[in-house]
């Protein structure tokens, strides 16, 4: 007992890690569902540091209550940018929300009331790692709801064929404005929770490297449902620690597994039991396909 | 009172007029064929009527609501379901799932009320499958209902539209070109479905389809059209005999 006590302090930081790639990763999966590649969401996971943070250290908001507000703040921001940008499609989609991250960033680096590229520090910390263990249990019970209700199937309808969509009489418009701006306060929570875990906030944590990193975990943990990106954030946050007594090159053993689940496994680790099934018996058509499950209802 | 009438629609892209001045209206009950050569505004006409394009003049109303300028999803809402000529599936979805997203506006649930749990969820979703596995069994799908939409050959894929349209309970369908890329045999019983649906409930069907010898046998009343305007209509012994549309098809008499 005592040992797998002491598991969990000595990796305590990187339970933490992981556990915040993976909120972040389904950040971004929701609005994926929809079709659409967002690259905000590091943007909005910085807003939502930047507000929780300064709203318990300039108002005295207590901890929770500063989450949630800011939380509130970043999905207003949320619905404002939703409305030019979800004209925008693919890439230029992408590119903008991007700019949008950027944009944030570049707020935070030259504002003094921000503190600058200097960074927050003194932010009272309060996160802690059962914090995110118990939202992400909240999250996942709503993406399973979403999977199994007519909310989730219009979603991915939406993804699929937006001009079908909405000749089956789904609002397409609030459906994305909807998996953008919840995307948008997932990501928020997470910022709340980092700059409360590490007392510190700077700039440089919100990169347009970050944001590719989360897209990443998406994609190579796989879309089909949300355990794809799950999956992913787990994988590629513990695979540079794994591969820690390789020094320098475990950052080429992170390229190359991404690289090989790209090329020979395109849907994402996830299908990876798939993969195998398929090549077994390529002649027949796969009659116990997952989706079976997928239609039962909870 | 009629469930669809169109009065005097236009729509011009660019310079090229694809449907001018049309006006002809359909009655509750009816199967109702549009026919005319490649390039007529057959589609363009399915397009206007469902809310995907609005029509630069002419008023259009749907059970006796005028939709002329409504969105796709108000038309949808207020009964009519239509197919495309070229196939969209939700190519990822299973054939089930495919279906169920048809019948989306029958379901009024709230996403707070899924998340609670609550009884309307499980007695929505309950109601939606049993009526979803219901169609696909009508259309000969019903062991397919798990495979992705995109595992199914093209006809199957044209059947699996139908009952995604279907599944929206709707007063009226409009099925763009649905026997295309079907054998004899498939188109036939494509028919025998269509009028079996119009007879025994309260269906409405418009039909565009280049299949002429199907289309006369199949439908009650008949618009030919060319170069985007109406050049005929009647009942399927009148339009065959119309000497301007043996032309339109077949060309001028030497």
């Amino acid at each position: 007992m005592h040992d797998v006590f002491d598991f969990f302090t000595s990796y305590s930081y990187l339970f933490y890690l992981v556990l915040l790639n993976v909120i972040l990763a389904l950040s971004v999966y929701i609005t994926l569902m929809a079709g659409q590649l967002s690259l905000a969401s590091i943007g909005f996971m910085a807003i939502g540091a930047y507000s929780s943070a300064l709203l318990a250290m300039n108002v005295g908001l207590p901890y929770p209550l500063s989450m949630i507000c800011a939380a509130l703040i970043s999905g207003t921001i949320a619905v404002l940018v939703c409305m030019p940008v979800l004209r925008l499609k693919g890439v230029y989609l992408a590119i903008t929300t991007v700019g949008f991250g950027e944009l944030v960033r570049f707020i935070a680096l030259n504002s003094d009331y921000l503190g600058g590229a200097m960074g927050l520090s003194g932010i009272p910390p309060a996160t802690e790692t059962w914090h995110l263990a118990v939202f992400l249990l909240i999250l996942i019970y709503g993406f399973r709801t979403l999977q199994r209700s007519r909310h989730g199937r219009a979603l991915v309808a939406i993804g699929r064929d937006e001009v079908a969509a909405k000749t089956m009489g789904i609002p397409t418009t609030q459906y994305k404005v909807a998996a953008f701006t919840a995307g948008a306060m997932m990501a928020s929570v997470a910022g709340s929770f980092a700059a409360h875990h590490t007392a510190y906030l700077s700039p440089g944590e919100f990169t347009f490297t970050h944001a590719v990193l989360v897209l990443i975990f998406v994609v190579f943990g796989g879309l089909r449902n949300y355990w794809g990106p799950v999956l992913g954030a787990i994988v590629l946050t513990l695979l540079p620690e794994v591969f820690r007594f390789l020094h320098e090159w475990r950052m080429i053993i992170y390229g190359i597994s991404v690289l090989l689940v790209v090329v020979f496994i395109p849907d994402g680790l996830l299908e990876f039991g798939r993969f195998f099934r398929h090549n077994r018996n390529k002649a027949g058509r796969s009659t116990s396909g997952p989706t079976a499950s997928e239609a039962k209802l909870g | 009172m009629s469930i669809l009438q169109l009065h005097g629609v236009s729509r011009s892209f660019g310079g090229v007029r694809a449907v001018e001045d049309a006006s002809f209206t359909v009655e509750r009950g009816q199967l109702f064929g549009i026919i005319g050569p490649n390039g007529a505004g057959k589609t363009t006409l399915l397009n206007l009527i469902s809310g995907l394009i609005n029509p630069d003049a002419g008023r259009i109303t749907l059970n006796g609501i005028d939709t002329t300028k409504r969105t796709p999803q108000y038309i949808a809402r207020h009964g009519l379901a239509r197919t495309y000529q070229t196939i969209r599936l939700f190519d990822t979805m299973s054939v089930r799932e495919n279906v169920m997203v048809g019948g989306h506006s029958a379901l009024s649930y709230s996403f707070l009320a899924a998340l609670s749990r609550r009884k309307i969820f499980k007695q929505h979703e309950l109601a939606l499958i049993d009526h979803v596995d219901f169609l696909l069994d009508t259309v000969g799908l019903a062991d397919r209902s798990n495979d992705p939409a995109i595992s199914l050959s093209y006809g199957e894929q044209r059947r699996l539209e139908l009952a995604r349209a279907l599944a929206a309970k709707p007063a009226i369908l409009m099925l763009d070109e649905p026997a295309a890329g079907m054998n004899t045999r498939e188109s036939e019983n494509l028919s025998n479905l269509l009028r079996r649906l119009v007879d025994t409930t309260s269906l409405t069907v418009v039909i565009i389809e280049h299949n002429v010898r199907l289309m006369m046998e199949l439908c009650d009343r008949i618009v030919v059209m060319n170069f985007g305007r109406k050049l005929k209509e009647g009942t399927p012994a009148e339009v065959r005999k119309d000497p301007s549309v043996i032309q339109a098809y077949l060309g001028r008499a030497a």
